[in-house]
């Protein structure tokens, strides 16, 4: 193993949370076959812990549970673990292949440290070659990208969907930071990648291209940290909002059946406050009402930040300083922008109704928007 | 704004306040010395023009070296009352050297500093007087003092503090009223830096010259006159943009910040429909029909209530400039028109002009 691999080994390791552990001594197939644990137990017997082990003889996939929950229960820090498993990698040697599948599962683990952007396949309705199993299909990628450039591919199922890690060549040493992780969604045109530098784009472009028999892949202005939310704002893009009722299963009536709305039941409170009067609970009541109309009741998707390019007429004054468009951009930013907007609406520092480009952000598929004036014809 | 405090003859201010006839005139910011907040005046003067003109008359490229040291950092401004016996001449600033060196290892000594005590001993301080800022009569407008630590292991030198005193336009602001001799005004000091010497260096600025140091913080409104006066200082193309950041209240979690950024040149435009360009003199209502101008059209795309939202932080081609006293300078020439400003609102905060 060169010092370069073992750096990145580190580096990867390092970056992983102690409770992420037993998951990557599971999954990773460098762990889960017996040979480094075995050796990672080895050495914590021999450096730490001097005493007998039990039984050795006790079959595979015995000994390698049992370091991942010894070293872990034992509470050994994080930092032993990983010093144990870098120094086993060591002796017994790992391929290039392994750091990128410890890599790909590290970003399965935490997808919200890198930047995620959506993509949409267009394909002719009659070219629709599907393909369904996801080794053929990371095999048939692999085979178009290698005409057109040197790469290591991996690939691994997660959540329902097919992640691949290309690693492209690239000229600083560590070799770690040049990867691109693809997020494949069957059935679906949208797949979701971190940032890709010019270059590799087309050319792994190309390759999904020809893969897939597309006419063309185009970006969707939609990019954010946190991949769920990306996902849901794009595979479910229309049970978002109100709808979302009706995808959580929260509805037992069928929508479709008118029936008379049921006369509601005063509550002990109401009876309590009877002599309190909200003066402005009618304001209140239609604005919730609205407001769940347009939001639902369900958590909204994350995301950080909501941006609007603005090539419009100023609005501000009676009189327009000039006739071109007042050219301007409009950030939301915060933990999770769609909910804080709900609340605007909700507490009345909002007038409503909202307009469209604002309240429907959950089912546009979309966090950057270009408003322009309608033109008049 | 016209409340009975701003009524230019109530007996509560001292006496020295029948002898202003500044700029002023219709504002006392005496009589509200010990409230937290002061008011807005009615109108400002728009310093950008005639500095520049007066800089361009002498030699500008000598000029604008020094003044390089200001742009592109990001500053904490501090306002400062009149220094006691300050003098500027070469051997008392090499005296004030010496005296805060001394004073800034004996506090490392002490063991309070942040960082171990090996790294604290061998501070050394440096007074002098910044290049660039001089006024007419050939009086120092900037002192800069450095900080400077040795490095462990290693010959050079660290700074770990720089602050500069200024007094650009103090003498015009207060040009009819005296100070008690002795006394020498640098209104204010931006500073940047570790934290442990910067307090240190503060505290011994405090003893030595008996003055007060705070931090100075910029309300919304101080804010929005800002962006304002500095939107539509200079007209070049490629300037940089005007921006304006709003929090959102806290209890909305979810939303932290909406922030607005306009061209340079359509802000310009709007600020330009709103301003008589003739006058240097910036209204107040001139202030609040631009920012009105700019939340109207905020609203009508959002639906918004911009107004409902806390103005935290502005950038203008000229400068940043945050709520918690944060500034960055963008341009050399833009340098004396922000220090002049900042001059106006110390002396504003600190009570010292009429």
């Amino acid at each position: 193993m060169t010092a370069n691999n073992l750096k990145s080994l580190q580096k990867i390791l390092k970056s992983l949370s102690r409770d992420d552990l037993p998951y990557i001594f599971e999954t990773w197939e460098c762990l889960s076959n017996a040979d480094i644990p075995t050796l990672v137990d080895e050495l914590n017997v021999n450096l730490h812990r001097p005493r007998l082990r039990p039984n050795v003889n006790d079959g595979l996939r015995d000994i390698s549970n049992l370091t991942s929950i010894t070293l872990i229960e034992e509470g050994a820090t994080k930092k032993k673990i990983v010093e144990l498993i870098c120094e086993a990698c060591k002796i017994h040697g790992i391929h290039k292949k392994d750091l990128a599948d410890l890599d790909l599962l590290s970003t399965q683990l935490h997808p919200e440290r890198k930047r995620w952007i959506v993509y949409e396949i267009i394909t002719n309705e009659d070219s629709n070659t599907e393909i369904k199993d996801p080794e053929v299909l990371c095999e048939k990628f692999g085979a178009q990208l290698s005409l057109l450039i040197s790469h290591d591919l991996c690939m691994r199922m997660h959540n329902r969907a097919i992640w691949f890690r290309v690693g492209l060549k690239s000229r600083s040493k560590t070799g770690q930071g040049n990867a691109v992780f693809i997020v494949f969604h069957p059935h679906s045109p949208y797949f979701i990648t971190t940032p890709i530098r010019q270059k590799a784009k087309e050319v792994i472009f190309q390759a999904l291209i020809d893969m897939l028999q597309a006419d063309d892949i185009q970006e969707c202005p939609l990019s954010d940290k946190d991949l769920g939310s990306l996902q849901e704002m794009t595979l479910m893009k229309n049970a978002q909002g109100s709808f979302s009722k009706y995808r959580f299963n929260q509805v037992h009536t069928n929508p479709l059946v008118k029936t008379r709305g049921k006369k509601r039941k005063g509550s002990i409170l109401d009876d309590l406050n009877i002599h309190i009067e909200n003066e402005n609970g009618k304001d209140d009541h239609r604005r919730q009402e609205l407001t769940t109309d347009v939001f639902g009741s369900n958590p909204q998707p994350k995301l950080l930040k909501l941006e609007y390019k603005m090539r419009t007429q100023l609005r501000g004054r009676e009189l327009a300083p000039s006739e071109e468009p007042f050219r301007c951009v409009v950030k939301f930013e915060g933990t999770n922008v769609i909910e804080g907007i709900k609340k605007l609406s909700q507490t009345g520092l909002a007038s409503l109704p909202l307009p469209g480009h604002l309240a429907n952000v959950h089912s546009m598929a979309k966090n950057r928007f270009l408003l322009t004036d309608k033109k008049e014809s | 704004m016209a409340g009975p405090a701003s009524t230019p003859d109530l007996p509560i201010s001292g006496s020295r306040h029948q002898h202003s006839t500044g700029i002023y005139t219709s504002w006392n910011g005496r009589k509200r010395r010990y409230t937290p907040y002061t008011k807005t005046p009615k109108s400002r003067k728009l310093k950008g023009k005639h500095l520049e003109k007066r800089v361009s008359s002498e030699s500008q490229e000598a000029d604008d070296i020094p003044l390089k040291k200001f742009v592109n950092k990001t500053w904490y401004v501090y306002q400062v009352t009149p220094l006691y016996r300050f003098k500027q001449d070469k051997a008392s600033l090499k005296r004030y050297s010496r005296h805060l060196s001394s004073y800034l290892q004996s506090e490392a000594q002490k063991g309070i500093g942040v960082g171990g005590i090996e790294d604290d001993l061998g501070a050394r301080a440096l007074f002098q007087i910044l290049p660039g800022l001089v006024d007419e009569t050939g009086n120092a407008e900037g002192i800069e003092i450095t900080v400077s630590q040795k490095e462990n292991g290693r010959n050079g030198n660290k700074v770990t503090l720089t602050a500069i005193l200024s007094s650009v336009g103090c003498r015009e602001l207060t040009e009819m009223e005296g100070l008690p001799n002795d006394f020498e005004r640098f209104p204010v000091l931006l500073a940047k830096g570790l934290v442990a010497p910067m307090r240190q260096t503060i505290v011994w600025l405090e003893s030595q010259f008996d003055c007060r140091i705070r931090r100075m913080s910029f309300n919304p409104m101080l804010l929005s006159w800002m962006v304002a006066m500095w939107t539509g200082l200079y007209s070049e193309p490629m300037l940089k943009p005007v921006e304006l950041r709003y929090t959102v209240p806290a209890t909305l979690q979810g939303l932290s910040y909406i922030t607005m950024t306009i061209q340079q040149e359509d802000a310009c435009k709007l600020w330009k429909s709103i301003h008589n360009g003739d006058t240097e003199e910036v209204l107040n209502e001139e202030v609040a029909e631009f920012l009105q101008a700019l939340e109207t059209h905020f609203f009508h795309h959002f639906k918004i209530h911009l107004s409902a939202m806390t103005l935290n932080r502005i950038a203008t081609p000229l400068a940043f400039v945050g709520k918690e006293g944060r500034l960055k300078i963008l341009m050399t020439k833009g340098v004396r028109t922000v220090l002049y400003h900042l001059t106006e609102l110390s002396l504003e905060n600190t009570g010292l002009t009429a």
